[in-house]
Protein backbone atom coordinates (compact mmCIF):
# COMPACT_ATOMS: atom_id res chain seq x y z
CA UNK A 1 0.00 0.00 0.00
CA UNK A 2 1.24 3.50 -0.81
CA UNK A 3 1.76 5.58 2.34
CA UNK A 4 1.30 9.31 1.77
CA UNK A 5 2.47 11.65 4.53
CA UNK A 6 0.46 14.82 5.14
CA UNK A 7 1.78 17.92 6.91
CA UNK A 8 -0.25 21.05 7.52
CA UNK A 9 0.82 24.57 8.30
CA UNK A 10 -1.08 25.94 11.29
CA UNK A 11 -3.95 27.34 9.22
CA UNK A 12 -3.73 30.78 10.80
CA UNK A 13 -5.61 32.50 7.97
CA UNK A 14 -6.13 30.00 5.16
CA UNK A 15 -7.16 30.98 1.63
CA UNK A 16 -8.04 27.39 0.81
CA UNK A 17 -9.70 24.58 2.72
CA UNK A 18 -6.81 22.14 3.11
CA UNK A 19 -8.95 19.58 4.94
CA UNK A 20 -11.34 19.56 1.98
CA UNK A 21 -8.40 18.88 -0.34
CA UNK A 22 -7.26 16.01 1.83
CA UNK A 23 -10.77 14.54 1.92
CA UNK A 24 -10.91 14.76 -1.88
CA UNK A 25 -7.60 12.91 -2.19
CA UNK A 26 -8.74 10.20 0.21
CA UNK A 27 -11.87 9.66 -1.91
CA UNK A 28 -9.88 9.64 -5.15
CA UNK A 29 -7.20 7.30 -3.84
CA UNK A 30 -9.00 4.88 -1.50
CA UNK A 31 -6.14 2.40 -1.90
CA UNK A 32 -3.60 4.89 -0.49
CA UNK A 33 -2.94 5.34 3.22
CA UNK A 34 -2.73 9.01 4.28
CA UNK A 35 -0.90 9.59 7.56
CA UNK A 36 -0.13 12.64 9.67
CA UNK A 37 2.57 13.05 12.30
CA UNK A 38 4.76 10.23 10.99
CA UNK A 39 7.53 10.61 8.42
CA UNK A 40 9.08 7.17 8.08
CA UNK A 41 8.27 4.73 5.28
CA UNK A 42 6.54 7.37 3.14
CA UNK A 43 6.03 7.04 -0.61
CA UNK A 44 5.36 10.75 -0.86
CA UNK A 45 4.78 13.78 1.39
CA UNK A 46 2.16 16.46 0.76
CA UNK A 47 2.67 19.73 2.57
CA UNK A 48 -0.53 21.76 2.83
CA UNK A 49 -0.06 25.44 3.60
CA UNK A 50 -3.21 27.56 3.74
CA UNK A 51 -1.63 30.45 1.83
CA UNK A 52 1.37 31.29 -0.34
CA UNK A 53 3.51 32.28 2.65
CA UNK A 54 3.92 28.49 2.86
CA UNK A 55 5.26 28.58 6.41
CA UNK A 56 4.59 24.94 7.33
CA UNK A 57 7.62 23.54 9.14
CA UNK A 58 9.40 21.10 6.87
CA UNK A 59 10.20 17.74 8.47
CA UNK A 60 13.80 16.63 8.10
CA UNK A 61 13.44 13.72 5.66
CA UNK A 62 15.53 12.58 2.70
CA UNK A 63 14.65 10.87 -0.54
CA UNK A 64 10.87 11.32 -0.33
CA UNK A 65 9.09 13.15 -3.17
CA UNK A 66 7.30 16.24 -1.84
CA UNK A 67 4.25 18.00 -3.25
CA UNK A 68 3.88 21.50 -1.83
CA UNK A 69 0.39 23.02 -1.83
CA UNK A 70 0.45 26.65 -0.70
CA UNK A 71 -2.78 28.58 -1.13
CA UNK A 72 -3.85 28.40 -4.74
CA UNK A 73 -0.46 27.06 -5.85
CA UNK A 74 1.09 23.66 -6.25
CA UNK A 75 4.88 23.67 -6.24
CA UNK A 76 4.67 27.44 -6.78
CA UNK A 77 2.43 27.25 -9.87
CA UNK A 78 -0.91 29.05 -9.52
CA UNK A 79 -4.28 27.42 -10.29
CA UNK A 80 -7.99 28.14 -9.84
CA UNK A 81 -9.67 25.94 -7.21
CA UNK A 82 -11.15 23.45 -9.71
CA UNK A 83 -7.81 23.08 -11.50
CA UNK A 84 -6.03 22.88 -8.13
CA UNK A 85 -7.86 19.70 -7.21
CA UNK A 86 -7.33 18.11 -10.64
CA UNK A 87 -3.66 19.08 -10.68
CA UNK A 88 -3.15 17.71 -7.20
CA UNK A 89 -4.52 14.35 -8.30
CA UNK A 90 -2.26 14.37 -11.37
CA UNK A 91 0.79 15.30 -9.28
CA UNK A 92 0.09 12.51 -6.82
CA UNK A 93 -0.21 10.03 -9.69
CA UNK A 94 2.85 11.44 -11.43
CA UNK A 95 5.13 11.24 -8.39
CA UNK A 96 5.12 7.47 -8.86
CA UNK A 97 3.90 7.11 -5.35
CA UNK B 1 4.29 13.34 29.93
CA UNK B 2 1.84 13.57 26.98
CA UNK B 3 0.19 16.83 25.98
CA UNK B 4 -3.20 17.27 27.58
CA UNK B 5 -6.43 17.28 25.64
CA UNK B 6 -9.13 19.83 26.42
CA UNK B 7 -10.90 17.17 28.47
CA UNK B 8 -7.69 16.38 30.39
CA UNK B 9 -7.28 20.08 31.09
CA UNK B 10 -10.77 20.42 32.54
CA UNK B 11 -10.28 17.29 34.63
CA UNK B 12 -6.98 18.70 35.92
CA UNK B 13 -8.77 21.88 37.04
CA UNK B 14 -11.18 19.75 39.08
CA UNK B 15 -8.23 18.45 41.10
CA UNK B 16 -7.50 21.97 42.33
CA UNK B 17 -9.02 23.66 45.35
CA UNK B 18 -9.17 27.12 43.78
CA UNK B 19 -11.04 29.66 45.91
CA UNK B 20 -13.20 31.70 43.55
CA UNK B 21 -15.84 34.24 44.55
CA UNK B 22 -18.55 35.76 42.36
CA UNK B 23 -21.85 37.51 43.12
CA UNK B 24 -21.22 37.24 46.85
CA UNK B 25 -20.71 33.48 46.91
CA UNK B 26 -17.84 31.08 46.85
CA UNK B 27 -18.14 29.05 43.65
CA UNK B 28 -18.19 25.30 44.05
CA UNK B 29 -17.54 22.99 41.06
CA UNK B 30 -16.23 25.96 39.13
CA UNK B 31 -15.59 24.00 35.94
CA UNK B 32 -19.38 23.63 35.56
CA UNK B 33 -20.34 27.16 36.59
CA UNK B 34 -21.99 29.00 33.65
CA UNK B 35 -20.18 32.22 34.52
CA UNK B 36 -16.76 30.61 34.09
CA UNK B 37 -17.45 27.82 31.61
CA UNK B 38 -17.02 29.91 28.42
CA UNK B 39 -13.52 30.97 29.49
CA UNK B 40 -12.63 27.39 30.36
CA UNK B 41 -13.91 26.30 26.96
CA UNK B 42 -11.71 28.89 25.25
CA UNK B 43 -8.61 27.77 27.12
CA UNK B 44 -9.48 24.13 26.41
CA UNK B 45 -9.27 24.88 22.69
CA UNK B 46 -5.55 25.61 23.09
CA UNK B 47 -5.16 22.10 24.48
CA UNK B 48 -7.29 20.30 21.90
CA UNK B 49 -5.56 21.99 18.98
CA UNK B 50 -2.25 20.40 19.98
CA UNK B 51 -3.75 17.08 18.87
CA UNK B 52 -5.18 18.30 15.57
CA UNK B 53 -2.79 17.98 12.61
CA UNK B 54 -4.40 21.07 11.06
CA UNK B 55 -3.07 23.26 13.86
CA UNK B 56 -0.24 21.44 15.62
CA UNK B 57 2.47 23.12 13.53
CA UNK B 58 1.59 26.36 15.27
CA UNK B 59 0.38 25.11 18.64
CA UNK B 60 3.21 22.67 19.39
CA UNK B 61 6.98 22.94 19.27
CA UNK B 62 10.10 21.09 20.48
CA UNK B 63 11.35 22.17 23.92
CA UNK B 64 14.90 23.47 23.85
CA UNK B 65 15.28 22.15 27.41
CA UNK B 66 14.07 18.58 27.03
CA UNK B 67 13.75 17.89 23.29
CA UNK B 68 10.14 16.83 23.94
CA UNK B 69 7.07 18.04 22.04
CA UNK B 70 5.39 20.73 24.13
CA UNK B 71 2.65 23.32 23.89
CA UNK B 72 3.97 26.51 22.31
CA UNK B 73 2.40 28.31 25.29
CA UNK B 74 5.17 26.89 27.51
CA UNK B 75 7.96 27.52 24.98
CA UNK B 76 10.90 29.92 25.14
CA UNK B 77 11.33 31.55 21.72
CA UNK B 78 14.49 30.28 20.04
CA UNK B 79 14.31 32.25 16.77
CA UNK B 80 12.53 35.06 14.97
CA UNK B 81 10.54 32.30 13.27
CA UNK B 82 9.26 31.26 16.71
CA UNK B 83 8.13 34.83 17.33
CA UNK B 84 6.30 34.91 13.98
CA UNK B 85 4.65 31.55 14.63
CA UNK B 86 3.45 32.81 17.99
CA UNK B 87 1.57 35.64 16.27
CA UNK B 88 0.11 33.28 13.66
CA UNK B 89 -0.95 30.87 16.39
CA UNK B 90 -2.73 33.61 18.30
CA UNK B 91 -4.57 34.81 15.20
CA UNK B 92 -5.57 31.27 14.31
CA UNK B 93 -6.96 30.44 17.74
CA UNK B 94 -8.74 33.82 18.03
CA UNK B 95 -10.52 33.18 14.72
CA UNK B 96 -11.94 29.99 16.17
CA UNK B 97 -12.84 31.21 19.66
CA UNK B 98 -13.74 34.83 18.83
CA UNK B 99 -12.29 35.86 22.15
CA UNK B 100 -9.28 35.79 24.47
CA UNK B 101 -8.06 32.28 25.35
CA UNK B 102 -5.87 33.54 28.18
CA UNK B 103 -2.66 31.50 27.95
CA UNK B 104 -0.51 34.17 26.33
CA UNK B 105 0.00 36.20 29.53
CA UNK B 106 1.78 33.31 31.23
CA UNK B 107 3.61 32.55 27.98
CA UNK B 108 5.00 36.08 27.90
CA UNK B 109 5.88 36.01 31.60
CA UNK B 110 7.91 32.84 31.06
CA UNK B 111 9.87 34.41 28.23
CA UNK B 112 10.48 37.68 30.11
CA UNK B 113 11.68 35.84 33.21
CA UNK B 114 13.89 33.49 31.22
CA UNK B 115 16.14 36.26 29.91
CA UNK B 116 15.85 38.54 32.97
CA UNK B 117 16.89 35.83 35.44
CA UNK B 118 19.83 34.98 33.18
CA UNK B 119 21.03 38.57 33.17
CA UNK B 120 20.45 38.93 36.92
CA UNK B 121 22.66 35.92 37.55
CA UNK B 122 25.35 37.23 35.19
CA UNK B 123 25.54 40.57 37.00
CA UNK B 124 24.78 39.60 40.59
CA UNK B 125 26.00 36.01 40.86
CA UNK B 126 22.54 34.78 41.90
CA UNK B 127 21.07 31.41 40.93
CA UNK B 128 17.65 32.42 39.69
CA UNK B 129 17.99 31.23 36.10
CA UNK B 130 18.61 27.58 36.92
CA UNK B 131 15.77 27.65 39.43
CA UNK B 132 13.51 29.17 36.81
CA UNK B 133 14.46 26.55 34.21
CA UNK B 134 13.45 23.81 36.64
CA UNK B 135 10.06 25.47 37.08
CA UNK B 136 9.76 25.85 33.30
CA UNK B 137 10.48 22.15 32.80
CA UNK B 138 7.78 21.36 35.35
CA UNK B 139 5.25 23.48 33.40
CA UNK B 140 6.29 22.00 30.04
CA UNK B 141 6.29 18.38 31.14
CA UNK B 142 2.91 18.68 32.86
CA UNK B 143 1.44 20.95 30.17
CA UNK B 144 0.20 23.43 32.74
CA UNK B 145 -1.50 26.77 32.23
CA UNK B 146 0.26 29.59 34.01
CA UNK B 147 -1.35 33.00 34.54
CA UNK B 148 0.99 35.97 34.12
CA UNK B 149 0.46 38.02 37.28
CA UNK B 150 1.90 41.48 36.80
CA UNK B 151 -0.64 44.22 37.43
CA UNK B 152 -0.87 45.49 40.99
CA UNK B 153 -3.91 47.50 42.17
CA UNK B 154 -1.46 50.46 42.44
CA UNK B 155 -3.53 52.71 44.74
CA UNK B 156 -2.38 56.31 44.33
CA UNK B 157 -0.79 56.32 40.89
CA UNK B 158 1.15 59.43 41.83
CA UNK B 159 3.10 57.60 44.55
CA UNK B 160 5.76 54.91 44.35
CA UNK B 161 5.01 51.48 45.90
CA UNK B 162 6.94 52.24 49.07
CA UNK B 163 5.19 55.63 49.41
CA UNK B 164 1.62 54.27 49.38
CA UNK B 165 -0.45 54.97 52.50
CA UNK B 166 -1.58 51.33 52.20
CA UNK B 167 1.57 49.26 51.66
CA UNK B 168 -0.50 46.38 50.23
CA UNK B 169 -1.30 48.27 47.01
CA UNK B 170 1.65 46.47 45.41
CA UNK B 171 2.64 42.89 46.16
CA UNK B 172 5.64 42.73 48.47
CA UNK B 173 7.75 40.35 50.51
CA UNK B 174 6.76 40.62 54.19
CA UNK B 175 8.98 37.85 55.53
CA UNK B 176 11.93 35.74 54.48
CA UNK B 177 13.12 32.58 56.22
CA UNK B 178 15.31 29.60 55.41
CA UNK B 179 12.46 27.84 53.62
CA UNK B 180 11.11 30.66 51.49
CA UNK B 181 9.28 33.99 51.45
CA UNK B 182 5.87 35.25 52.51
CA UNK B 183 4.15 37.67 50.13
CA UNK B 184 1.21 39.97 50.68
CA UNK B 185 -0.92 42.12 48.38
CA UNK B 186 -3.11 41.56 45.35
CA UNK B 187 -2.89 41.29 41.59
CA UNK B 188 -5.58 42.92 39.48
CA UNK B 189 -7.13 42.16 36.05
CA UNK B 190 -5.84 38.59 36.20
CA UNK B 191 -6.81 37.07 32.87
CA UNK B 192 -7.68 33.39 33.01
CA UNK B 193 -6.34 32.93 36.53
CA UNK B 194 -9.44 31.16 37.84
CA UNK B 195 -8.97 28.42 35.24
CA UNK B 196 -5.18 28.29 35.37
CA UNK B 197 -3.00 25.85 37.31
CA UNK B 198 -0.24 28.27 38.33
CA UNK B 199 0.46 31.96 38.60
CA UNK B 200 3.74 33.72 37.86
CA UNK B 201 4.11 36.90 39.90
CA UNK B 202 6.17 39.84 38.64
CA UNK B 203 6.52 43.50 39.63
CA UNK B 204 4.43 45.93 37.59
CA UNK B 205 6.70 49.00 37.55
CA UNK B 206 10.40 49.84 37.56
CA UNK B 207 11.59 50.04 41.16
CA UNK B 208 14.30 51.79 43.13
CA UNK B 209 16.21 50.82 46.28
CA UNK B 210 13.41 52.03 48.60
CA UNK B 211 10.98 49.72 46.80
CA UNK B 212 13.09 46.59 47.07
CA UNK B 213 10.53 44.65 49.12
CA UNK B 214 8.30 45.00 46.07
CA UNK B 215 10.92 43.52 43.73
CA UNK B 216 9.52 40.01 43.81
CA UNK B 217 8.96 37.42 41.09
CA UNK B 218 7.80 33.93 41.96
CA UNK B 219 5.57 31.04 40.99
CA UNK B 220 2.79 29.45 43.00
CA UNK B 221 -0.28 27.31 42.42
CA UNK B 222 -3.51 29.30 42.05
CA UNK B 223 -5.00 27.28 44.92
CA UNK B 224 -2.15 27.90 47.36
CA UNK B 225 -3.13 28.70 50.91
CA UNK B 226 -3.96 32.37 51.30
CA UNK B 227 -4.88 32.91 47.63
CA UNK B 228 -8.41 34.07 46.81
CA UNK B 229 -9.87 35.12 43.46
CA UNK B 230 -12.78 37.53 43.09
CA UNK B 231 -14.18 37.23 39.57
CA UNK B 232 -14.83 40.45 37.67
CA UNK B 233 -18.19 41.35 36.16
CA UNK B 234 -18.53 41.93 32.45
CA UNK B 235 -21.24 43.51 30.35
CA UNK B 236 -24.11 41.07 29.81
CA UNK B 237 -22.58 38.40 32.07
CA UNK B 238 -25.98 37.51 33.50
CA UNK B 239 -27.01 36.40 30.00
CA UNK B 240 -24.81 33.32 30.53
CA UNK B 241 -27.22 32.22 33.23
CA UNK B 242 -30.23 32.62 30.92
CA UNK B 243 -29.63 30.93 27.60
CA UNK B 244 -27.69 30.79 24.38
CA UNK B 245 -28.67 33.23 21.64
CA UNK B 246 -28.44 36.44 23.68
CA UNK B 247 -24.82 35.65 24.68
CA UNK B 248 -23.68 36.07 21.10
CA UNK B 249 -20.65 33.85 21.54
CA UNK B 250 -22.20 31.40 23.99
CA UNK B 251 -19.45 28.78 23.82
CA UNK B 252 -16.42 31.00 24.45
CA UNK B 253 -17.73 34.23 25.98
CA UNK B 254 -16.18 37.65 25.75
CA UNK B 255 -12.58 38.57 26.71
CA UNK B 256 -10.62 36.29 29.02
CA UNK B 257 -12.47 36.38 32.32
CA UNK B 258 -10.52 38.53 34.75
CA UNK B 259 -10.23 38.36 38.53
CA UNK B 260 -8.81 40.28 41.45
CA UNK B 261 -6.42 37.84 43.14
CA UNK B 262 -5.76 38.36 46.84
CA UNK B 263 -2.49 37.15 48.34
CA UNK B 264 -2.88 36.99 52.10
CA UNK B 265 0.53 36.13 53.53
CA UNK B 266 1.19 33.41 51.00
CA UNK B 267 4.23 31.19 51.44
CA UNK B 268 6.48 30.59 48.41
CA UNK B 269 9.42 28.16 48.71
CA UNK B 270 12.82 29.45 47.57
CA UNK B 271 12.92 27.08 44.60
CA UNK B 272 10.00 29.02 43.14
CA UNK B 273 11.43 32.51 43.78
CA UNK B 274 13.03 34.20 40.78
CA UNK B 275 13.57 37.73 42.10
CA UNK B 276 13.70 38.92 45.69
CA UNK B 277 14.90 42.46 46.34
CA UNK B 278 16.88 43.01 43.12
CA UNK B 279 14.95 46.19 42.37
CA UNK B 280 17.36 47.31 39.66
CA UNK B 281 16.07 44.48 37.42
CA UNK B 282 12.35 45.12 37.90
CA UNK B 283 12.25 47.60 35.03
CA UNK B 284 13.90 45.15 32.62
CA UNK B 285 11.40 42.44 33.54
CA UNK B 286 8.44 44.76 33.11
CA UNK B 287 9.69 46.09 29.79
CA UNK B 288 10.39 42.64 28.37
CA UNK B 289 7.04 41.24 29.48
CA UNK B 290 5.21 44.29 28.16
CA UNK B 291 6.92 44.09 24.77
CA UNK B 292 6.17 40.36 24.36
CA UNK B 293 2.58 40.99 25.39
CA UNK B 294 2.08 43.96 23.09
CA UNK B 295 3.44 41.85 20.23
CA UNK B 296 0.43 39.58 20.63
CA UNK B 297 -2.33 42.02 19.89
CA UNK B 298 -1.85 42.09 16.15
CA UNK B 299 -2.35 38.33 16.33
CA UNK B 300 -5.23 37.81 18.71
CA UNK B 301 -7.10 41.05 18.04
CA UNK B 302 -6.75 40.55 14.30
CA UNK B 303 -8.20 37.08 14.72
CA UNK B 304 -11.11 38.49 16.71
CA UNK B 305 -11.49 41.26 14.11
CA UNK B 306 -11.62 38.60 11.38
CA UNK B 307 -14.73 37.25 13.10
CA UNK B 308 -16.24 40.74 13.52
CA UNK B 309 -15.59 41.50 9.84
CA UNK B 310 -17.21 38.21 8.82
CA UNK B 311 -20.19 38.91 11.07
CA UNK B 312 -20.52 42.44 9.67
CA UNK B 313 -20.46 41.19 6.09
CA UNK B 314 -23.11 38.62 6.98
CA UNK B 315 -25.27 41.26 8.69
CA UNK B 316 -25.08 43.39 5.56
CA UNK B 317 -26.00 40.39 3.44
CA UNK B 318 -28.91 39.42 5.69
CA UNK B 319 -30.16 43.04 5.61
CA UNK B 320 -30.00 42.99 1.81
CA UNK B 321 -27.40 45.77 1.51
CA UNK B 322 -24.21 43.83 0.84
CA UNK B 323 -23.80 45.31 -2.63
CA UNK B 324 -24.10 48.95 -1.55
CA UNK B 325 -20.81 50.67 -2.32
CA UNK B 326 -20.56 52.43 1.05
CA UNK B 327 -21.10 49.12 2.83
CA UNK B 328 -18.35 47.47 0.80
CA UNK B 329 -16.07 50.38 1.53
CA UNK B 330 -16.64 50.09 5.27
CA UNK B 331 -15.83 46.39 5.18
CA UNK B 332 -12.71 47.21 3.17
CA UNK B 333 -11.68 49.71 5.84
CA UNK B 334 -12.20 47.09 8.56
CA UNK B 335 -9.96 44.67 6.67
CA UNK B 336 -7.37 47.39 6.18
CA UNK B 337 -7.26 48.18 9.88
CA UNK B 338 -7.14 44.53 10.95
CA UNK B 339 -4.34 43.60 8.56
CA UNK B 340 -2.38 46.70 9.59
CA UNK B 341 -2.43 45.38 13.14
CA UNK B 342 -1.33 41.97 11.92
CA UNK B 343 1.43 43.51 9.83
CA UNK B 344 2.78 45.27 12.91
CA UNK B 345 2.92 42.06 14.93
CA UNK B 346 4.64 40.21 12.12
CA UNK B 347 7.11 43.08 11.79
CA UNK B 348 8.07 43.22 15.46
CA UNK B 349 8.46 39.43 15.41
CA UNK B 350 10.52 39.31 12.21
CA UNK B 351 12.82 41.97 13.65
CA UNK B 352 13.29 39.86 16.78
CA UNK B 353 16.80 39.44 18.10
CA UNK B 354 18.60 37.10 20.55
CA UNK B 355 19.12 37.99 24.19
CA UNK B 356 22.28 37.04 26.04
CA UNK B 357 20.31 34.08 27.43
CA UNK B 358 19.86 32.82 23.86
CA UNK B 359 16.11 33.34 23.77
CA UNK B 360 14.58 35.68 21.21
CA UNK B 361 13.02 39.04 22.02
CA UNK B 362 10.74 41.15 19.83
CA UNK B 363 11.54 44.59 18.51
CA UNK B 364 10.12 46.67 21.37
CA UNK B 365 9.46 49.81 19.33
CA UNK B 366 7.34 47.96 16.77
CA UNK B 367 5.61 45.93 19.49
CA UNK B 368 4.55 49.16 21.18
CA UNK B 369 3.37 50.54 17.83
CA UNK B 370 1.13 47.48 17.48
CA UNK B 371 -0.52 47.98 20.84
CA UNK B 372 -0.88 51.70 20.37
CA UNK B 373 -2.68 51.03 17.09
CA UNK B 374 -4.93 48.45 18.78
CA UNK B 375 -6.09 51.07 21.29
CA UNK B 376 -7.57 53.00 18.35
CA UNK B 377 -8.22 50.59 15.49
CA UNK B 378 -10.42 48.16 17.43
CA UNK B 379 -12.73 51.02 18.36
CA UNK B 380 -12.95 52.01 14.69
CA UNK B 381 -13.48 48.41 13.55
CA UNK B 382 -16.30 48.08 16.07
CA UNK B 383 -17.77 51.44 15.08
CA UNK B 384 -17.84 50.42 11.43
CA UNK B 385 -19.45 47.12 12.38
CA UNK B 386 -22.19 48.97 14.25
CA UNK B 387 -22.63 51.32 11.28
CA UNK B 388 -23.08 48.48 8.78
CA UNK B 389 -25.09 46.09 10.95
CA UNK B 390 -27.62 48.71 11.92
CA UNK B 391 -29.42 49.73 15.08
CA UNK B 392 -31.32 46.48 15.44
CA UNK B 393 -28.34 44.94 17.26
CA UNK B 394 -29.13 47.21 20.21
CA UNK B 395 -32.87 46.49 20.37
CA UNK B 396 -33.37 42.76 19.74
CA UNK B 397 -35.89 41.26 22.18
CA UNK B 398 -34.71 38.50 24.47
CA UNK B 399 -34.38 34.86 23.49
CA UNK B 400 -37.29 34.14 25.83
CA UNK B 401 -39.49 36.54 23.86
CA UNK B 402 -38.30 35.13 20.54
CA UNK B 403 -39.23 31.62 21.65
CA UNK B 404 -42.46 32.61 23.43
CA UNK B 405 -45.53 30.70 22.20
CA UNK B 406 -47.69 33.83 22.07
CA UNK B 407 -45.48 36.77 21.14
CA UNK B 408 -42.58 35.00 19.49
CA UNK B 409 -44.34 35.18 16.17
CA UNK B 410 -44.09 39.00 16.20
CA UNK B 411 -40.34 38.86 16.75
CA UNK B 412 -40.10 36.27 14.00
CA UNK B 413 -42.10 38.46 11.61
CA UNK B 414 -40.72 41.92 12.30
CA UNK B 415 -37.04 41.07 12.76
CA UNK B 416 -36.86 39.26 9.46
CA UNK B 417 -34.84 41.01 6.78
CA UNK B 418 -34.31 39.60 3.30
CA UNK B 419 -35.88 36.41 1.97
CA UNK B 420 -33.78 33.30 2.26
CA UNK B 421 -32.40 34.24 5.67
CA UNK B 422 -34.11 33.09 8.83
CA UNK B 423 -34.94 35.58 11.56
CA UNK B 424 -33.03 33.45 14.02
CA UNK B 425 -29.85 33.68 11.93
CA UNK B 426 -30.22 37.46 11.71
CA UNK B 427 -30.72 37.68 15.46
CA UNK B 428 -27.76 35.40 16.12
CA UNK B 429 -25.38 37.44 13.99
CA UNK B 430 -26.68 40.65 15.54
CA UNK B 431 -26.06 39.29 19.03
CA UNK B 432 -22.55 38.17 18.06
CA UNK B 433 -21.73 41.70 16.90
CA UNK B 434 -23.40 43.29 19.92
CA UNK B 435 -21.41 41.21 22.39
CA UNK B 436 -18.06 41.18 20.58
CA UNK B 437 -18.03 44.96 20.07
CA UNK B 438 -19.38 45.96 23.46
CA UNK B 439 -17.87 47.77 26.41
CA UNK B 440 -15.85 45.03 28.07
CA UNK B 441 -14.20 43.99 24.79
CA UNK B 442 -13.36 47.59 23.92
CA UNK B 443 -11.83 48.37 27.33
CA UNK B 444 -9.72 45.23 27.09
CA UNK B 445 -8.37 46.42 23.76
CA UNK B 446 -7.60 49.80 25.28
CA UNK B 447 -5.83 48.66 28.44
CA UNK B 448 -4.77 45.05 27.98
CA UNK B 449 -0.94 44.79 27.83
CA UNK B 450 -0.66 48.36 29.00
CA UNK B 451 -2.59 51.58 28.68
CA UNK B 452 -1.99 53.90 25.70
CA UNK B 453 0.31 56.27 27.56
CA UNK B 454 2.60 53.40 28.50
CA UNK B 455 3.19 52.71 24.82
CA UNK B 456 3.77 56.39 24.08
CA UNK B 457 6.50 56.51 26.71
CA UNK B 458 8.17 53.59 24.96
CA UNK B 459 7.70 55.11 21.49
CA UNK B 460 9.63 58.19 22.55
CA UNK B 461 12.26 56.16 24.38
CA UNK B 462 12.80 53.79 21.45
CA UNK B 463 12.09 56.25 18.66
CA UNK B 464 15.74 57.26 18.08
CA UNK B 465 14.90 60.97 17.94
CA UNK B 466 18.55 62.02 18.08
CA UNK B 467 19.29 60.18 14.85
CA UNK B 468 16.24 61.70 13.22
CA UNK B 469 17.34 65.23 14.16
CA UNK B 470 20.77 64.56 12.66
CA UNK B 471 19.15 63.41 9.42
CA UNK B 472 17.16 66.64 9.23
CA UNK B 473 20.17 68.82 10.05
CA UNK B 474 22.21 67.10 7.41
CA UNK B 475 19.68 67.66 4.65
CA UNK B 476 18.93 71.21 5.78
CA UNK B 477 22.65 72.06 5.68
CA UNK B 478 22.73 73.04 9.33
CA UNK B 479 26.27 73.16 10.71
CA UNK B 480 27.01 70.80 13.60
Amino acid sequence: MMVIGVKFCGNCNPEINTMELLSMLKETFPHYCFVTGSYSGLSCLIIFSGCQVDCATRPQIQGVPIISVAGYTIDKVKFMWEDLTNQLVKRLEGKNC
Amino acid sequence: MALKTGKDYVESLKQLNTEIWAFGERIENFTENPLLKPHINAAAVTYDMAHDPQFEDLVTVTSHLTGEKISRFTHIHQSAEDLVKKVKMLRMIAQRTGTCFQRCVGFDALNALYSTTYEMDEELGTNYHQRFKEHLKYLQQNDLMSAGSMTDPKGDRGQRPSQQSDPDMYVRVVEKNDKGIIIRGAKAHQTGIVNSHEMLIMPTVALNEEDKDYAVACALPVDAEGVKHIFGRQMNDERRLEGDIDCGNAKYGIVGGEALTILEDVFVPWEKVFMCGESQFAGMLVERFASYHRQNYGGCKTGVSDVIIGATALAADYNGVAKASHVKDKVIEMIHLAETLYGGSIACSSEGRPTSAGSYFVDPLLANVVKQNVTRFIYEICRLSHDVAGGYIATIPSEQDFKHPEIGKYVEKYFKARDGVSTEDRIRIGRLIENMTGGTALVESMHGAGSPQAQRVMLLRQGNLKHKTELAKNLAGINK
